[in-house]
């Protein structure tokens, strides 16, 4: 697994923080190697937003990783992923009351994987997405949920909306997946062919052959996502802040991971 | 290496009309300090390059109605010089402004552009000379479906209190003939929204603040 998180020009310009927040975490289960991924973009015009977007992240890794861990390990449903949704938007609302702010103050979308070596599960709400791909060939990357977005540019759901569980969106693919990245908002249009409306192959094919490649040497991967994320192409196509978490064979003895944060 | 490895996806645009009052009773000082206003606005969006590549400009004149510049990036834009001449037919130039801006968003969907919220500025002298009240409908009925952000600001000479029933915003009353620092806010609170992503609703700095090119009042 790799990842990156790079805050974005124009916050840097605003001097505000990095509001993204991505990662990955290995388990080993009784079944086997698995992983649970992570991205979640802070609102920027929420006041807490990077305490939110983080919030959702090591709740998500609390409520998965131990149960993954067990002995009496089973795959872990729809069902259970959504009542984890609701228990998270009580634990923010709990967190809201002890911060003496409001639930909104923590506005973040999330995007999570539970990958194991019998299924794959992947969990939406807002903008971001999450490309995946069955197959070892190239050329054969797809888009679990086309960004959820509103009328206008910047308007989406937030784990803390009031229809975000009307617009979670989870499924169980009964098969392990391949390959799968999962990315913020910031840069979705850099990855992602609006026209076509599927993930741009040549960035996949590209940086999953480097994951594959590297699969020995991920820190220094890690790093040459980073500098990717905050280089000039990048910063001259988009300013907002960015997180991109990619794995691949995680069932596998060879799986591959790496993290990197802002 | 790694620009290729890019999808080429068009901007978002961030559409914004302004609705000018060119009647003769702003000919004189007022027509060329708005006109100096805006080619300050337009050098100050321009040195932006993503919010000169974002936000779309139109600007709809009104002494007559005329669109003197149809929907163009700051980078395409050509500012026309205004002329002051004519009635102030407010009410039909508001009712146009709000058909551009749906016809602006058609052809946004049609071609897979995303958008942000539009706004429409106008600024005036005086009151409509025209029937105004669809068009003080149609601003209420946008502002309550969030199809636009209406702002008004009045010159001295405004009829506040008819600007009142139209924008459900309070009007504002420009400071003297301030142009060049009502422009100068309104390229950051643009370029602002341009370079917004997921979940940034962005308030516009109060321009009845100390430093600020308006001020409150406007009664008459």
């Amino acid at each position: 697994m790799s990842s990156g998180t790079a805050i974005g020009s124009s916050h840097i310009r605003a001097n505000r923080e990095c509001e993204d927040y991505g990662g990955s975490v290995a388990c080993l289960t009784c079944a086997g190697e698995s992983a649970l991924l992570f991205v979640a973009d802070g609102a920027g015009s929420a006041s807490n937003a990077k305490f939110g977007s983080k919030f959702v992240c090591d709740s998500f890794v609390a409520h998965f990783a131990v149960p993954m861990a067990s002995q009496t390990y089973k795959p872990i449903s729809e069902v259970e992923a959504r009542l984890w949704v609701r228990h998270v938007r009580d634990s923010l609302l709990a967190q809201a009351e002890i911060m003496n702010c409001r639930l909104e103050d923590f506005a973040t979308t999330f995007l999570g994987c539970i990958l194991t070596s019998e299924a794959s599960l992947l969990i939406q709400i807002g903008d971001g997405a999450i490309v995946l791909s069955e197959m070892d060939s190239p050329g054969e990357f797809n888009v679990y949920e086309w960004p959820d977005q509103g009328e206008y540019a910047n308007s989406t759901t937030f784990v803390t909306s009031d229809d975000a569980l009307e617009k979670l969106k989870v499924v169980n693919y009964g098969l392990p997946l391949k390959h799968v990245a999962l990315f913020t908002d910031g840069l979705q249009r850099l990855l992602l062919d609006y026209n076509e409306k599927l993930p741009h192959q040549p960035f996949f094919n590209y940086w999953f052959q480097r994951l594959h490649d590297q699969r020995h040497d991920i820190d220094s991967l890690s790093q040459e996502l980073n500098d990717l994320l905050t280089s000039e192409i990048v910063n001259k196509k988009t300013d907002d802040d960015k997180a991109l978490v990619l794995a691949s064979n995680i069932a596998s003895l060879e799986s591959e991971t790496c993290v990197r944060n802002c | 290496m790694e620009g290729a490895l890019f999808a080429e996806n068009p901007q978002p645009r961030c559409p914004c009309i302004l609705l000018l009052d060119t009647s003769m009773s702003m000919s004189g000082a007022p027509i060329s300090e708005l006109n100096r206003g805006l080619a300050s606005f337009r050098d100050e969006l321009a040195a932006d390059s993503l919010a000169a590549k974002r936000i779309e400009l139109a600007i709809i004149t009104f002494g007559p109605v005329k669109t003197a510049l149809d929907f163009a990036s700051i980078e395409d834009a050509t500012i026309p010089t205004l002329v002051a001449s004519g009635d102030t037919p407010m009410g039909r130039a508001i009712l146009e402004a709000v058909d551009l801006v749906e016809y602006r968003k058609m052809t946004y969907k049609r071609n897979g552009v995303d958008y942000y919220r539009p706004w429409i500025f106008m600024i005036t002298d005086g009151g409509p000379t025209d029937a105004w009240r669809s068009a003080a409908d149609k601003v209420k009925e946008g502002e309550k479906s969030k199809k636009f952000q209406f702002f008004a600001v009045g010159v001295k000479g405004a009829n506040f209190d008819t600007l009142r029933s139209i924008s459900v915003r309070e009007p504002i009353e420009l400071d003297g003939l301030r142009f060049r620092d009502l422009f100068s806010w309104l390229s950051s609170s643009l370029a602002a929204i341009s370079h917004s992503g997921t979940g940034d609703s962005v308030t516009p700095e109060n321009p009845l603040g100390p430093s600020g090119w308006g001020v409150v009042g406007g009664s008459n």
